[in-house]
């Protein structure tokens, strides 16, 4: 009963971790401390007067916001969903269709779940054709980055016994999707837990890789933070996460000079997507990071093009269900539309998560619908082909 | 995605029980205690002094990151959990003039948190119902906040036990409270905190045992 006691508790904080100070919405007081919200400070001041009048003070302002929004939101987040042209052909062969025609890659890599270490897919049907277990006792693969070559993979793996750090390996998959053996590579531990299984993202060559990182240990460990890795010169570049957002969906372009986020709203974000060039002097992210798609837009996944030029996101409408989803190309210089790839209607509450191929034209979807896996998407024709998959438990962390 | 269709339910956890230190135990409905708010602020105290105003203040300060963290235990989620600790404080500030034992604002936060917890759960299972979908827990694979394997399992397994156990082993180990503590924030004997505890645990490693 003890070592289950352990293990709860053990559980219990990683769970209460992920609630950090600068993830609660709310003012900050000087100290950057969580302050009394306003509702709560208001309370004393009140004069039964006042309960009256601010409530009708309130709703007239609501009405003039709604009246004003209804004007402007559909201009700054011509959503998607309404009216934006679905992207003509042309335009989709020259964005995506530019690279000699192949196959998509054969085999992707997921995390299927607790306990089931890391497992690579057939891409085409779905089936997990090998397992790998972590490589020492108490770790667990928290994420996944893919190469170019689509056989080269970077692995975090995290939860060793009184360390917060997060290990980065190097994986390599034969012809038939057969791992090879986990090679450590030769970069400083990682401070913290990755904040998602998508907070993991290399470069096409897998030279650079970027992660992100929330405080793992109590206030005197290190802040969460974003990271790129340089492993020619094991130089580390860092910018800390005071943003009240989980960063999520990292993806780096194919020479490693761009690195795109999402604030995503499932982690308490605002649904922000933003570019960093990694080059940026370190200092604070929200600084240094450019916002490319508005909250509006609800980005809840983001992928940049090889070049860096063109930015896939995945976003969401409505507030209630039924939600509706796009997939679209933005530039990433401006965050002008480019035009709509692919739409859901009707959709679950959970983020889709995207990773690009290496060559930038066929796409991986998941948990759109939970009826499978997720879906590959021929960008250059538009095609999608459903990958099937175990009902209801798709892998996180996916990465091709 | 967006903020869950249960948020406005979370309002309003734990109202106080008028002459008493003790917020309610078994909260009403959302709806229900929505309206009956403006009544209650119609007959409310007066205004808290400078002092218990200062005294709201550093509780804040002090407890409101751990009390969303047990929220977030106990509802899955960090932004219904923030909602049902700011409600918790709010129900504070209304009944901090009828506390007699300042010792006693902390406790009462507690059970103003389960309760609001409660509420919060109560109206998902009526969302449920209307096929309305709220934020994955954080343990769940698809939330994805959480790392460790092992942990989401347990976490999974913790969710699957009866209400009551999963507050007795969220205040026992995550807060680390004795049982007396944790009797009177659920408002139940010491026994059965025992009790329920002890049954807890065994149907957990019963779970997990089955699950490997």
């Amino acid at each position: 009963v003890n070592t289950l006691e352990d293990r709860l508790r053990d559980a219990y904080q990683a769970a209460a971790q992920t609630v950090r100070p600068e993830t609660i919405r709310g003012p900050r007081d000087q100290a950057g401390q969580v302050a009394r919200p306003p509702l709560l400070a208001g309370y004393r001041a009140r004069s039964r007067r006042a309960r009256v009048l601010i409530p009708l003070a309130a709703a007239a302002t609501v009405a003039l916001i709604t009246v004003a929004a209804s004007a402007v939101i559909p201009q700054i987040s011509a959503g998607p969903q309404r009216g934006a042209p679905v992207m003509p052909a042309a335009t989709r062969r020259s964005l995506f269709g530019t690279r000699p025609p192949g196959a998509p890659p054969a085999y992707f890599v997921g995390l299927p779940g607790a306990g089931a270490g890391l497992g690579v897919y057939n891409a085409a049907t779905g089936q997990i054709v090998a397992r790998l277990r972590p490589p020492e006792r108490g770790l667990h693969f928290s994420a996944t980055a893919a190469t170019a070559d689509g056989r080269t993979f970077v692995v975090a793996a995290s939860g060793r016994k009184g360390s917060c750090d997060t290990l980065l390996y190097r994986l390599r998959l034969n012809a038939g999707g057969q791992p090879g053996a986990l090679t450590p590579l030769a970069v400083p531990e990682v401070a913290g837990h990755l904040i998602t299984p998508t907070s993991l993202a290399a470069s096409a060559d897998g030279r650079t890789i970027a992660y992100a990182s929330a405080r793992c240990g109590g206030s005197n460990s290190a802040p969460g933070h974003a990271g790129v890795i340089d492993l020619a010169t094991r130089q580390v570049r860092t910018w800390v996460i005071t943003l009240s957002e989980g960063l999520m969906s990292l993806s780096l372009s194919g020479a490693g000079r761009t690195l795109a986020f999402t604030e995503a709203t499932a982690l308490g974000g605002d649904g922000t997507a933003r570019v960093l060039s990694t080059d940026s002097p370190a200092g604070l992210l929200a600084q240094r990071a450019r916002a490319v798609l508005p909250a509006a837009l609800q980005a809840q996944a983001v992928a940049l093009s090889p070049a860096g030029n063109v930015l896939l996101a995945c976003t969401w409408r409505g507030t209630s269900p039924p939600y509706s989803a796009a997939l679209a190309a933005y530039q990433t210089a401006t965050g002008h539309l480019i035009g709509v790839l692919h739409t859901w209607q009707d959709v679950h509450v959970s983020p889709c998560m995207i990773s690009a191929d290496p060559s930038g034209s066929y796409l991986l979807v998941t948990d759109i619908f939970r009826r499978d896996i997720g879906a590959q998407i021929d960008l250059a024709t538009g095609r999608l082909a459903a990958v099937p998959g175990r009902t209801g438990n798709p892998p996180v962390g996916i990465s091709w | 995605v967006t903020r869950p269709a249960v948020g406005d339910a979370a309002r309003g956890p734990g109202q106080d029980r008028p002459g008493t230190d003790e917020p309610r135990h078994s909260a009403a409905g959302p709806a229900r205690r929505h309206r009956s708010m403006p009544a209650n602020t119609e007959h409310a105290p007066s205004a808290p002094s400078a002092a218990t105003d200062e005294l709201v203040n550093d509780l804040f300060r002090a407890h409101a990151l751990g009390l969303i963290r047990v929220a977030l235990l106990l509802v899955g989620d960090q932004q219904s959990a923030e909602d049902v600790v700011q409600d918790a404080f709010l129900g504070l500030c209304r009944a901090l003039p009828r506390i007699r034992d300042q010792a006693k604002a902390l406790p009462y936060l507690r059970t103003s948190v389960i309760n609001g917890a409660r509420s919060v759960l109560r109206a998902r299972k009526r969302a449920r119902l209307r096929r309305v979908q709220h934020e994955p827990p954080v343990w769940s694979a698809e939330s994805a906040a959480m790392a460790g394997e092992d942990r989401r399992a347990v976490l999974g397994a913790v969710a699957r036990l009866p209400r009551r156990s999963r507050e007795v082993l969220a205040l026992r180990y995550y807060l680390d409270l004795p049982d007396t503590e944790i009797a009177a924030a659920l408002g139940i004997s010491r026994g059965t905190v025992s009790s329920t505890a002890s049954r807890a645990l065994t149907a957990l490693a019963r779970d997990l045992q089955e699950g490997q």
